[in-house]
């Protein structure tokens, strides 16, 4: 039997675009889980296709506003696989900063905020 | 003490980066939570009411049928609409995906694509009247200051409508076109953004949509002559605002 139900209708930490449901029964189990993401799709994949590489890290950047260095830095190493570079270790270091920074960045946002 | 204006902060197809760049008006946001009241804004608060907005900001732009419906139920509740960067104005990167027929986007990201209900990407100002504009992939910290001072003291917000050239020349920068022979968009491109790119050497990619009146056939014959053929131009016009009118004969409409 469910003892308790937990709700979000929007979470905020995907942008108010997912929503979750939790039933709880009496002895703590969780019964039934839901997550939805109700985001539209916008087919980075597909529009990729054709596209110059260094153009790649510049439009995947613009997948997430909150995290956009990971996207830029991974698709950056997905080029670099690709055509078989690679890089020195300063540029490892400062794009090991970068992400760090990134993420104390979107930490102390999403503390403050939500 | 006169009411405070309410506003309304809303997300379609977009990536929260421009409703990130509200939140990096560090100085100036706890002012803003004093003078307005937020009355919808989902990234940031829990009870959220949509009904009678003085002022909405839209991030993102159209691609589900019910985002139509909610464009619509928000232009009808809200006094002064405002299109809140690229997506909301044309669509911005998304949009470069409109060339694609949709069945194949579908299928290059999807298994089973028949759950999806997606359409072409377009700006908001396809489906409702749009009192505002600002430009920028995300706007302009500044820019959207003006525009919340001008709602404050009810005048029109005074909006950029010159070419980054302009504030590249404020910088001191050589031209990158002229000097270097690199195909920079800054010419037709608003400015806005202080001309961030071309100070540090990279040429501008055309973030913040077309300036006012812009002639971007006569800077497709210069990127011709400094060596791009047409798929390249073509590319570079379609990236962020490829939907624009200003820009459709070099985007390949």
């Amino acid at each position: 039997m469910t003892e308790k139900t937990i709700k979000v209708d929007y979470i905020a930490r995907v942008e108010g675009q997912g929503a979750i449901s939790i039933d709880i029964t009496k002895y703590g189990k969780v019964e039934n889980l839901q997550f939805k993401i109700f985001e539209p799709p916008r087919f980075f994949e597909s529009f990729l296709v054709g596209r110059k590489y260094d153009e790649v890290m510049e439009l995947t950047s613009r997948i997430c506003g909150i995290c956009p260095v990971a996207h830029q830095i991974t698709a950056l190493r997905a080029v670099e696989n690709a055509m078989g570079i690679v890089i020195s270790n300063q540029t490892r270091d400062l794009r090991k900063l970068m992400a760090i920074s990134a993420r104390i960045f979107r930490v102390m946002f999403s503390a403050c905020i939500f | 003490m006169a009411k405070k204006p309410k506003i309304g902060v809303f997300k379609l197809t977009g990536c929260a980066g421009c409703q990130m760049e509200i939140f990096r008006m560090e100085d100036e946001f706890l002012d803003l939570i004093k003078l307005f009241d937020i009355s919808y804004w989902k990234m940031a608060k829990r009870d959220n009411d949509d009904k009678d907005l003085d002022i909405a900001l839209i991030e993102g732009g159209i691609s589900t049928p019910w985002e139509i419906e909610e464009i619509k139920c928000i232009r009808k509740n809200t006094k002064f609409l405002v299109a809140f960067g690229d997506c909301a104005i044309g669509g911005c990167i998304p949009s470069i995906r409109n060339w694609i027929p949709q069945m194949e986007s579908e299928e290059i990201v999807y298994p089973d694509p028949s759950k999806i209900c997606s359409t072409k990407v377009h700006g908001i100002g396809e489906y409702v009247k749009v009192d505002a504009e600002l430009k920028g992939c995300p706007p302009h910290r500044k820019t959207i200051l003006e525009l919340l001072k001008s709602a404050l003291l009810k005048i029109r917000p005074r909006l950029r409508q010159h070419p980054v050239c302009v504030e590249c020349k404020f910088q001191g920068n050589a031209c990158l076109i002229t000097s270097n022979k690199l195909p920079c968009m800054g010419p037709v491109i608003s400015g806005g953004c202080g001309a961030i790119c071309p100070t540090l050497g990279r040429i501008c990619e055309g973030c913040f949509g077309p300036m006012s009146n812009p002639n971007a056939s006569a800077l497709a014959n210069i990127f011709r002559d400094i060596g791009l053929n047409d798929e390249d131009i073509k590319r570079k016009f379609r990236k962020y605002s490829g939907m624009s009118p200003e820009f459709r004969l070099e985007a390949g409409h």
